[in-house]
């Protein structure tokens, strides 16, 4: 379960004559097990901004944010790790990794978190991998050099490869053909009926309708204009 | 002429201690400094102790500081025995034997079982020591991690605390280039079960006769400023690993002169085509088994 | 669970001039903090003082070790020392601070080692072949000199002499400074792995933010010897609250 309640979220550019950026006001959200939120509303309106601060990655000035009845406390970053270690994944947009690494590797990374018998995590991230048609021959080269659509599913991959309690998707088929698509989105249908709450942006009204998402216009809970 | 009369003269006679010097050489107050360090030496076996050695009537690395020790532990009734690698005939050996005839008027020996007091470089005599003898070593480098650690007040620190990790990184290095540790001298032992300590550069195969010997053993360096001592019955380990066991080994030959397979050997090179034989480094140990047989 | 390392209002002046001021850190196990700044911030003094290269002219330092707390700026010299060469390690930004050059690999990986009293050549040989095997490098330069390693080899070589004795907290400066972007590449990727496998908790200097953003948890801004910004590290560096962060993730260079 996900909870926003009352945030107020704004951006202070010092270097910019100081100049101060509402985003967000009195902004309320839930998202409840087993149920897919896709966030919509015009580019530059905060979509992204929203699954930054649930993962922790933005700061909000007021409110409250909670997982699974956990608070998102900036003071104790402490919390924030565990709790993306054991309850909030993310699927970002970009893939972002350590340049030589192979894929097979990025991909069992997150399992091995929280398992730390190789070849079972291999096995996974194997299957995972052969799920999403990334070939066989790729598998030991790093993403940084795949397309466009190899990086995407490289990143589904990772994300989905465990099951978190609490799932944020950054448009994580944009950039994927149709049939590959279709494999992303039933895998993320697997997590919804697994129980998991998941929030995300999708821009195509067909990945929305596949997935029966809840589409919450951003515009309409914030008072920020 | 009257100069040359006078040396005979004092042969002839083997004349009295010569009044120019005090007894031994060093006034009485270095030795009084220096016995403070050896009693503090012998209370804390292989520590080194500082000193403030003194100018002597020769180079160091000649001995100085082992004739300083000698010179502050002598009395008029010490009997005293000089060896160099060994050798009560070599020039070293000679020259500090006459210098404590010369200074203190003492009586000299050959004879291990007969000294007091020896002076050595670089050996421990064959015949086993006995209560109540003094062995004093000449020492070069007194600090046994100087080669791996450059910094005096780290070694220092290393010392007060224990921290002897880096003397077997040497003798790893050694297995790992010679398949075995080469350290054939010098080998570095660990006191009474504290200090590491340089035996100065007495070959590994004296290091056993260290070890809970009935004699004191003081080590003396003079250019370094260092006095170190084991009091008798002292447990003395040389370092090694466990399945590198230490190995006291020494040339596989006999004695070329008296035969014996037990003392310590120097080789000889005998002509220009490489022929070679071994003799016993300790002349002492080796005349007395040619006068016995 | 407990802080591994905590240090609190820590202080260190070169006379009158700031070394660092009023500094704070919490450290738990596996966990990574990055300290940035510009050259001349004060986080290398930082790093030198809660590490006992320095000594601080104030504050505290807690270290625990799972039995009882230290108290690092009061425990004796010895204790100081057995504890910087068991539970602590410090990876230099130049290897060759951290290697003795006229050592064979082996030989410096094994110190530590036989620091702690391990005796058996055949068991240390083994030990060391695990680690030249662990930061990839070939077991045939086992023997070698460091002087014959390049820049890479000598850092990794670093990093397995350090961690040789599983020590509890590693403090890096600047661990990648001073290689080719490839060669960084391999060193960020194995100390990731090596965090991960063994559970390490690292305080790491760096000036690069690219670097911390791949190895920290959390992060410390510092500028002129104080802390600007300290949270959690893709928080600071994604959405920085004080202006001096601001203006240093905006001077990034996007490739």
């Amino acid at each position: 379960m996900i909870e926003l309640n009352k945030i107020t979220k704004k951006f202070t550019l010092h270097n910019q004559g100081k100049t101060n950026i509402l985003v967000f006001n009195n902004l309320n959200l839930k998202i409840n097990p087993g149920e897919i939120v896709a966030l919509t509303g015009p580019s530059g309106v905060g979509k992204s901004s929203i699954l930054k601060m649930i993962y922790g990655n933005y700061v909000f000035q007021s409110g409250q944010i909670k997982i699974n009845n956990h608070n998102i406390d900036h003071t104790y970053p402490r919390n924030i790790i565990e709790l993306r270690k054991n309850i909030i994944g993310y699927v970002s947009q970009f893939l972002r990794v350590i340049p030589r690494v192979p894929t097979i590797e990025i991909v069992m990374e997150p399992l091995l978190e929280i398992n730390s018998d190789q070849d079972e995590v291999r096995e996974k991230a194997e299957k995972i991998l052969l799920k999403l048609n990334i070939d066989k021959n790729l598998w030991n080269l790093s993403p940084l050099t795949f397309s466009g659509g190899e990086q995407q599913r490289v990143n589904v991959a990772r994300g989905l490869i465990r099951n978190y309690p609490c799932l944020l998707l950054d448009e994580p088929t944009a950039s994927l053909d149709s049939v590959n698509k279709d494999i992303v989105l039933n895998l993320i249908n697997e997590k919804k009926d697994s129980g998991s709450s998941i929030i995300g942006i999708f821009h195509d009204e067909y990945s929305r309708k596949y997935l029966n998402a809840r589409e919450i216009d951003i515009t309409k809970i914030s008072d920020a204009k | 002429m009257n100069n040359v009369l006078k040396f005979k003269n004092k042969k002839n006679t083997v004349a009295a201690q010569d009044e120019i010097y005090n007894f031994a050489y060093l006034d009485e107050n270095t030795k009084r400094m220096i016995r403070r360090a050896l009693i503090k030496a012998l209370c804390i076996p292989g520590y080194q102790v500082p000193f403030s050695s003194r100018e002597m009537p020769m180079p160091y690395g000649w001995g100085t500081g082992g004739v300083q020790v000698t010179s502050s532990c002598l009395t008029t009734d010490d009997v005293i025995k000089v060896i160099d690698q060994g050798a009560d005939d070599t020039t070293n050996a000679v020259s500090i034997r006459n210098f404590f005839k010369k200074t203190a008027n003492i009586k000299t020996t050959e004879k291990t079982s007969q000294a007091s007091i020896i002076q050595t470089r670089h050996r421990i005599p064959e015949e086993k020591l006995k209560e109540k003898q003094i062995l004093v070593y000449q020492v070069p480098i007194p600090e046994p991690l100087a080669f791996l650690e450059p910094r005096y007040q780290e070694t220092k620190k290393m010392h007060a605390l224990s921290e002897y990790g880096i003397m077997h990184v040497k003798l790893y290095e050694d297995i790992t280039k010679n398949g075995h540790i080469e350290t054939a001298y010098a080998y570095p032992v660990k006191t009474n079960d504290r200090y590491i300590m340089d035996p100065s550069p007495i070959p590994k195969f004296d290091n056993p006769k260290m070890n809970n010997n009935p004699a004191i053993q003081l080590f003396g360096a003079g250019r370094e400023q260092r006095i170190y001592a084991i009091p008798p019955y002292t447990e003395v380990t040389s370092l090694d690993f466990e399945d590198y066991p230490f190995d006291p080994s020494k040339a596989p030959h006999k004695c070329s002169i008296c035969g014996s397979n037990e003392s310590f050997l120097d080789e000889i090179i005998t002509d220009d085509d490489g022929n070679r034989s071994f003799i016993c480094s300790d002349t002492n140990y080796c005349n007395q088994r040619m006068e016995n047989n | 669970m407990q802080p591994i390392l905590s240090v609190h209002n820590l202080n260190k002046y070169y006379g009158n001039q700031v070394g660092c001021k009023n500094m704070n850190l919490t450290l738990y196990p596996g966990e990574v903090v990055g300290v940035v700044g510009e050259s001349g911030s004060g986080k290398t003094t930082f790093i030198n003082s809660i590490s006992g290269n320095l000594i601080p002219d104030s504050g505290k330092i807690l270290i625990e070790t799972g039995n009882e707390t230290i108290d690092f700026l009061e425990i004796s010299e010895s204790l100081k020392r057995l504890l910087i060469r068991t539970e602590l390690a410090f990876v230099h930004q130049n290897p060759r601070d951290g290697l003795r050059l006229d050592v064979s690999a082996g030989g410096n990986i094994s110190e530590r080692l036989m620091s702690i009293g391990q005796r058996n050549y055949g068991n240390i040989r083994q030990t060391i072949f695990k680690w030249l095997d662990k930061v990839e490098i070939d077991k045939s330069r086992v023997d070698d000199f460091p002087r014959t390693f390049s820049g890479g080899m000598l850092q990794r070589l670093q990093i397995a002499k350090n961690l040789v004795t599983s020590p509890k907290i590693i403090f890096m400066d600047e661990p990648t400074g001073g290689l080719d972007v490839s060669v960084q590449a391999k060193i960020l990727d194995l100390l990731r792995k090596l965090v991960r496998e063994l559970n390490l908790s690292v305080v790491i200097v760096s000036h690069d933010l690219a670097v911390i953003r791949l190895l920290a948890d959390k992060i410390i801004v510092m500028k002129n010897g104080e802390a600007v910004e300290s949270g959690l590290c893709d928080q600071v560096l994604d959405d920085p609250q004080h202006s001096y962060t601001q203006l240093l993730v905006s001077s990034v260079l996007q490739v």
